[in-house]
Formats: C-alpha cells, sequence, structure tokens
C-alpha cells in the first residue's frame, strides 16, 4: 500500500449529456483499474477520445470520478479538505506552455506556485533555482517568458511544477506542440527526475519512442486499459496496436515485417542499438 | 460523387496541361524579412531566399524552431510583406497592387497551426463557406465547394449543419482545412497540419490532403517537424537554417547529408540513424535509406544474395 502513488478503483466517467438529453454516451473512462507505484515512470497511450487525459485528469483531482475512486499517495480525491495536498504533491504538465505561464519574468512565474501555498521566502529561492537548474533554464530566469521558444517554455512551465515540489508529475502529452529539440529536452527532463529525484512520472503521448523509454506501458482505448506491461511486452503486439490506431517504434515496425519475410527475429529489440544488434548478427 | 473537377472555375487550366507549364506557380527572389527593423529587438529571419515552386509538386519544409519557416510561408500570400525581394505568383509579384494581395490571398491559402481554434461560425457549413463567399461565387458554386471539400477532409454530409464547437480537436482540424481547400488555392500552404493528432489521425489527414492534391493537381507545401512524414509524401523538401534554404532536394538527396542534418539539431529519420549503426557494424547497406521498407528490402537482398552464395 505504502508503495503505490495512484490507484484508481473502478474509475468511471463521462462529460455532462448535451442539451438533446443524449442519455446513450459512452462513458469516456469505464471501471478503470490501474495502480502506479511510486518512483516508476508510466507512459500512457491511446488514439485521440481513448479516456487517456480524463484520467490523467483525475489524477490530481482535477476532475472526480463519477463511480469508483481515485487515490494520491493515499488521499481520496473526492475529499476536499485533501485538495490542496494532492495538488501539491501531485503536478500536473499540459500540451500548450503558452496557457500555463502567468508572469513577466521567468523566476516569478516558477515562483508563483509555491508564493501562493505560502512557503517561506528563502525556501522559495531555493526551490526556485533548483527547479531552473533542474530543466536548464537558469541563465534565464530574468527573461521574458513570451520571448522564449517553445520549448523553453515549457521548460519553464516544468520548473513551475518541480517548485511545489511534487512526488508525481502527470505530463499531458507535453511535447505535441515541441520541435525535435525541444521534445528531446522534455524528455531528457523526465529522465532526470525518474532517475535522479525518484519522481514518480505519468507521462500521455503519441509519441511511441517516448513511450518505449518509460517503465511500463498502458495502452486505453475507449475506456478501457487494454495493455498493460512494459514497453517491450506492449509494443511486440504489432497487430493489435495498428487495429486500436497506434502504431509500433519503426524498429518493431522492421523486426515485424523481417520476421513475417521469414526471418527469425526477436521482436523486442527497441532501441536503435538493440535493433543494430540484433540485425548485424543475422545479416552482417 | 462530387469531385472538384466538376466545377467550372476560372483560370484553372487541366491538370496535365498545369504540370506541362514551364512558370512555376511560385517564385521567391532574394527574399528578406527583418523584424522590428532599427530597434534593439532588430531580428532577421529571412536572408535572401530564392525558390521556384513548380505546379502540381508537393514539398516538405522543415527547419527547426527560429529557422524562418514561419516568416517565409506567411510572405507567400502577402500576410506579411518582404523587407526586400519578391515573390511572384504565376509570373506577377504579389505585393504589387491591393489587387494583387487580394488574388494572393485566395490563390495561396495557408492552414496555420492548431487551425481549429479559428472556427467561429455556428454550423459547419458556414464555416467552410467563409472563404469562398469572400470570393463572391454564386450560391451555387458555394455549395459545390463546400459539399466537396467536406468530403475530401472526410467529413460526412451529417455533420454539416452541426455546431463545430460540439465535434472532436480531429474533425475540427479537418473542417479548417476544409475551409481553405474550399478556395481552391493554386498552391496549398500547411503549418504543421498534423501536430498533436494520433498516429491514426496523422495518416488520414495526409491521405486526404494527397487525395485533394492528386485531384486537383495544385501545389502542397507542408511544414513539418516530421522528416519520416515528409520522406512519405513529398518529392522534395526544403531545409532552413537561420533563414537560408540549407538544403533543396529530394528525400534521398537530403537524408544522404545526415551529419549536416545532425549538426543543425534536426532529427534523422529512425532507419537512416539504424542504417549508420549497420554500417558500422560491417553490413553492407548500399545507397540512402530513411523508411521502414527501404531497409527491409535491402536487408532481405542481402540474405538473398547470401544464401545465393
Amino acid at each position: 500500500m505504502m508503495d503505490i502513488a495512484i490507484k484508481t478503483d473502478n474509475l468511471t466517467y463521462f462529460y455532462n449529456v448535451d442539451e438533446t438529453g443524449d442519455q446513450d454516451i459512452p462513458d469516456v473512462l469505464d471501471n478503470v483499474s490501474i495502480e502506479i507505484e511510486k518512483g516508476t515512470f508510466v507512459a500512457i497511450l491511446g488514439h485521440n477520445g481513448s479516456g487517456k487525459s480524463t484520467l490523467a485528469k483525475h489524477m490530481n483531482a482535477l476532475l472526480l470520478p463519477k463511480g469508483g475512486t481515485v487515490t494520491a499517495f493515499g488521499m481520496d480525491t473526492k475529499d476536499e479538505s485533501l485538495l490542496l495536498e494532492i495538488r501539491r504533491r501531485v503536478g500536473m504538465v499540459f500540451q500548450n506552455p503558452d496557457n500555463q505561464i502567468v508572469s513577466n519574468v521567468v523566476e516569478e512565474d516558477v515562483a508563483f506556485a509555491p508564493e501562493n501555498l505560502g512557503v517561506p521566502s528563502q525556501e522559495i529561492r531555493r526551490r526556485v533555482d533548483d527547479a531552473l537548474k533542474t530543466v536548464g533554464m537558469y541563465e534565464f530566469r530574468s527573461h521574458a517568458p513570451h520571448l522564449l521558444s517553445g520549448g523553453q517554455k515549457q521548460r519553464v512551465a516544468i520548473a513551475g511544477v518541480l517548485a511545489m515540489d511534487p512526488d508525481c508529475i502527470v505530463f499531458d502529452e507535453p511535447t505535441a506542440m515541441l520541435d525535435p529539440s525541444g521534445r528531446r529536452d522534455v524528455m531528457e527532463i523526465i529522465h532526470k527526475l525518474r532517475y535522479e529525484r525518484g519522481t514518480t512520472v505519468v507521462l500521455i503521448t503519441h509519441h511511441m519512442e517516448e513511450a518505449a523509454l518509460a517503465d511500463r506501458v498502458i495502452v486505453m482505448s475507449d475506456g478501457h486499459v487494454v495493455m498493460d506491461g512494459k514497453p517491450k511486452e506492449v509494443f511486440v503486439r504489432v497487430e493489435e496496436l495498428d487495429e486500436l490506431g497506434l502504431t509500433v517504434p519503426e524498429t518493431t515496425r522492421l523486426l515485424f515485417e523481417l520476421k513475417n519475410a521469414g526471418v527469425d527475429l526477436p521482436l523486442d529489440a527497441l532501441s536503435i542499438d538493440e535493433c543494430a544488434k540484433v540485425l548485424a548478427d543475422k545479416f552482417g | 460523387m462530387l469531385i472538384m473537377g466538376d466545377i467550372p472555375q476560372k483560370r484553372k487550366p487541366h491538370r496535365k496541361e498545369k504540370c506541362m507549364s514551364k512558370t512555376p506557380i511560385l517564385k521567391i527572389e532574394n527574399l528578406t524579412h527583418v523584424y522590428s527593423k532599427g530597434t534593439p529587438f532588430e531580428l532577421s529571419a529571412l536572408n535572401g531566399i530564392n525558390l521556384e515552386i513548380g505546379r502540381g509538386e508537393v514539398i516538405g519544409i522543415i527547419g527547426h524552431t527560429g529557422s524562418g519557416k514561419s516568416t517565409l510561408i506567411q510572405h507567400l500570400n502577402a500576410l506579411i510583406k518582404p523587407t526586400d525581394g519578391k515573390i511572384y505568383l504565376d509570373g506577377k509579384d504579389i505585393n504589387e497592387s491591393k489587387q494583387s494581395v487580394k488574388e494572393a490571398r485566395s490563390r495561396v491559402g495557408l492552414v496555420f497551426q492548431y487551425p481549429e481554434y479559428q472556427l467561429f461560425e455556428e454550423t459547419v457549413y458556414k464555416d467552410i463557406a467563409f472563404g469562398p463567399k469572400n470570393m463572391r461565387l454564386t450560391p451555387d458554386e458555394i455549395d459545390v465547394r463546400v459539399r466537396a471539400s467536406a468530403q475530401f477532409v472526410g467529413i460526412g454530409e451529417e455533420l454539416l449543419e452541426r455546431s463545430p464547437f460540439d465535434l472532436s480537436g480531429g474533425q475540427k482540424r479537418r473542417i479548417a482545412i476544409a475551409g481553405v481547400i474550399a478556395m481552391l488555392p493554386e498552391v496549398l500552404v500547411l503549418d504543421e497540419p498534423m501536430a498533436g493528432l494520433d498516429p491514426a489521425g496523422r495518416r488520414e489527414i495526409m491521405e486526404n490532403l494527397m487525395g485533394y492534391h492528386q485531384e486537383t493537381g495544385n501545389a502542397m507545401l507542408i511544414v513539418t517537424h516530421s522528416m519520416e512524414e515528409a520522406a512519405r509524401y513529398a518529392q522534395r523538401m526544403i531545409v532552413l537554417e537561420h533563414g537560408r534554404v540549407a538544403m533543396d532536394g529530394t528525400p534521398e538527396q537530403v537524408f544522404s547529408r545526415e551529419k549536416e542534418l545532425k549538426e543543425m539539431g534536426l532529427a534523422v529519420p529512425e532507419m537512416t540513424e539504424l542504417a549508420e549503426k549497420l554500417r558500422e557494424y560491417g553490413v553492407p547497406l548500399e545507397g540512402t535509406i530513411y523508411t521502414v521498407e527501404q531497409m527491409r528490402d535491402a536487408l532481405l537482398s542481402l540474405k538473398g544474395g547470401l544464401q545465393d552464395a
């Protein structure tokens, strides 16, 4: 029990019925039960409308279950008296960095949340500097956020969440609006949080290469968890993922096609290095 | 079935005729753009760009943030004016007069990033009809164009009277694209049309766009961060760096310069990277490889060779 960060128990959710009174709209989340262990990096995949963002928003009580329960570090998200503590311990980073920045100076923006939490000012200074260094934006601390690139803004938004000193951060498609170098930066930060700080990371993404870096991949479809396992276990299910409108990393696709052509190869050589080694053995 | 080819229109020659025509549809000559000129914030975004865009070409435009991609495409329909240099549409300077600017706005269609945020009408139909209406077409012509454009982007008739705001993000994106397609632009320019969509959604949008391209033969410029996708659909790729054209050629030509691309901070296709690793391991792969199919075939032909020996 103690080592579970987020737990959903038969979580069910639907958005309000429209004015036509149509009651037949399907549940966005239908009895979802998952446990996310502390200190792990979990990627959630799923097509648009699969319910993955809705699931993420339950993790820090941005949405409340219409059925079942969600607990964050043992705290029931429905308990209003715990709301502030839940939000402090489970931070959220969204797709669009422009919607997450509130101040005219980078360091003030990062200090915004701890100031509101009533953290002593010396401690705020320490946290802000530390957060900005972690995301590699310390030298931009006195810049105006709106003049930064999308990738830099997203790093500032992440620093703002880090300054709350959370134990878990939920990233909802944080790289969707970024260019390749911005994406790389965000993924490096996630890696650092997971391995250096021991932060629990939940990453919602459409990028299979990003999910391949996680400890665990959960695949959602139509409000259900349809796959759950290590990246190597999930991505070998090429045909099922195709049917779900998802895809697999190109390395897996290549191995799959070669296998179909009669070459005996393992499908789980996910990284380019692993894939190259496996292929060099066969074809070198 | 309604197709765009059925629509009677002025100055729109038949597709084949178009492809044979020698004048480029767009010619960009020594285009330079400096933002906030004469202030401490002066920033030179484009430095002497020269490009010719042929009728019927599909081109991928690549470059990292700040390379000048957005500044370049906003010049193509006179949304911003060059600091220096000229843009010719069908041989005519687009910034010559008010009339030429207006013409460029309808003949060069621009689809911005996240265009779904720009929907504003009460119904899908009205939103798509906005562009053609401004072109002063007859109601009948507008109707044909709206229905045909919706069909091109995979929006069914049953959605036309719905409010665009009730639809999913992917559907809204399609409607926004249909609104630009409905003006039948001879050059369709799209800034990251697939951003934020899931893999199936990305594929569908690209297939819709390629269908439109094949039907009309109109040129298409696609700004993208995805090298793989650019290579899959475009015959030509233009790489921008520091406001200059750093590379311009077929995907093969561009990806053969892997090291330079990496130095620019661009992501090389995974298969190109894998090919390099395999060569290091002594696997004798030939040519430029950037798709899974190319890699599969190259490896299988090696294996065939081994078995024959």
